[in-house]
């Protein structure tokens, strides 16, 4: 700021009060201010439309605005610019009123030298930027609470079906176990343990969640031919399922990441590439060197594709979650997007939303030289 | 339990489009006294089936595919306007913000125990329990 030109604009109907603010911040040699005069609050609207000062020293008293309105004029005008009210001796008051009312300083008019002036002058302008930047944290915060309750709303209300289901057969079974034949019990029952599961492995998709939010990241060169292997040990059971025709690469680029996370991205792909893919899924998994210095990762599908409005809708902001979860994929993609930009890498998928030519789910991580 | 005609048979549709959740509800209600149960899977059959034959009673769920809980009970009331009908949903607040200007015999917040859904039945169907 130090040497920066401060471009203010002084709003003074009295010539000589001008003249002297203006010479008084013409001989300061450590800040060089620009001053546009103006004698009226019209004047000096236009002014800030038009020039869009740094700084406004505005006298209460004008032909066109008295008191408190000159302020809250220039003020509407200029909501984020700071402001310098200037005021007689008399009108301390008033003065004071202004800067509760968003003013970042006031001057008493006579008793103002050289020293109290500039420095007034340079001290609103770093508290009118100390205060923008509260209020961009504070909209920030917001903004993520806000996420987050839409999120907790969502999980809440998707935890309750499975568990909706899980009390009323129990009950129902409770109360009369004859009700169903051996055969038909035998499967509710089944249900009983297979919605138990399902709401764990929600819950530990939440925590997850929680973790990738608030971890430091412990980003390592990964063994991404590792990483794959385990996470294909770990799908077992939907391989067995799906017997998916899997094309991996004979060797990865050097990448780096949080391998556990990495591992949980691959799952969550894979997983749904054999849920939502082709039958039976021929998956091909690839990467290439971009030229951004990140590494970019994928799975080809071979799946009925995806329309732009659905490719849309799969990676969401959780506010959004209900309509992604309505397309089957779960709170996966979510956690997927969110490792990945802790990684400052990205996520999406590519499809022309051609049957059988299946979709590109891709994700990004910084190369090891990068 | 003081009931106005013991001679006859109450007909209930139960709706969801969640299989497991008919299952449960055709459990519960199938043990009321008098009581015949009918189920479907969305709304869109729950009308036709209505169209068909009018019923004493819909318990419905709310978020359903195609047509969701509260148009069914819109669908319904032009039918037979004084068919009480009863929402279960895991989106209480959601229903009785947009059910206001409905009279819904009951909203059902999931989950719901076996011994609500036959209570509600029972009242709604005018027993007095």
């Amino acid at each position: 700021m130090e040497n920066d030109l401060v471009r203010t604009l002084l709003v003074e109907d009295n010539p000589g009060d001008a003249r002297l603010i203006q010479d008084i911040l013409a001989g300061v040699t450590s800040t060089a201010f620009d001053v546009v005069h103006v004698d009226r609050v019209s004047k000096a609207c236009h002014e800030i439309d038009v020039n869009r000062p740094d700084i406004i020293l505005v006298d209460l008293s004008l032909p066109d605005g008295q008191g408190l309105d000159t302020f809250r004029q220039i003020r509407a005008r200029a909501p984020d610019l700071p402001i310098v009210v200037m005021t007689g001796i008399d009108d301390e008051a008033l003065a004071v009123q202004a800067v509760r009312q968003g003013a970042q300083d006031y001057l008493v008019k006579g008793q103002t030298d050289r020293h109290a002036l500039v420095r007034a002058l340079r001290y609103a302008i770093e508290r009118r930027r100390a205060e923008e930047t509260l209020r961009q944290t504070a909209a920030e915060l917001q903004l993520r609470n806000e996420e987050l309750s839409a999120f907790a709303y969502t999980v809440a209300h998707d935890l309750k079906s499975p568990l909706s289901n899980v009390i009323g057969f129990a009950e129902v079974l409770q109360e009369d176990p004859s009700v169903w034949p051996g055969v038909e019990r035998q499967k509710y029952l089944g249900y009983i343990v297979r919605l138990g599961h399902k709401m764990s492995s929600i819950i530990d998709e939440l925590l997850l969640l929680s973790e990738v939010r608030q971890a430091d990241v412990d980003i390592q060169p990964l063994d991404m031919g590792q990483i794959v292997s385990e996470t294909l040990l770990r799908l077992g059971d939907l391989i067995d399922r799906h017997h998916p025709e899997l094309t991996l690469p004979e060797t990865w680029p050097a990448a780096r990441g949080q391998p556990a996370w990495i591992e949980e991205v691959w799952a969550n792909y894979l997983s749904n590439a054999m849920k939502y893919g082709g039958q039976p899924p021929r998956l091909e998994l690839g990467a290439a060197r971009q030229p951004d210095g990140l590494v970019r990762f994928w799975v080809r599908d071979n799946g009925p594709g995806l329309s732009a409005e659905q490719r849309a809708s799969l990676f969401r902001p959780f506010t959004r979650l209900h309509q992604a979860r309505a397309n089957g994929h779960g709170l996966g993609l979510s956690i997927v997007q969110r490792i990945i930009e802790r990684h400052g890498g990205t996520v999406g998928v590519e499809s022309e939303g051609v049957a059988g030519q299946g979709s590109t789910f891709f994700f990004s991580l910084p190369a090891v030289d990068a | 339990m003081a009931r106005d005609n013991s001679s006859r048979t109450y007909r209930i549709l139960a709706v969801d489009n969640e299989p497991n959740q008919v299952l449960i509800l055709d459990a519960a209600l199938r043990k009321l006294p008098n009581v015949e149960v009918f189920t479907a899977d969305s709304a869109e059959e729950a009308l036709n089936l209505f169209q068909q034959h009018p019923f004493d009673l819909v318990i419905t769920d709310y978020r359903m595919r195609g047509m969701d809980g509260l148009t069914l009970a819109a669908g319904v009331r032009r039918l037979r306007p004084h068919a009480p009908i009863v929402l279960v949903t895991a989106y209480p607040d959601e229903v009785r913000e947009r059910a206001r200007h409905m009279s819904l015999f009951a909203i059902l917040e999931k989950p719901v125990s076996v011994k609500d859904i036959r209570t509600t039945a029972l009242k709604a169907l005018g027993f007095h329990g």
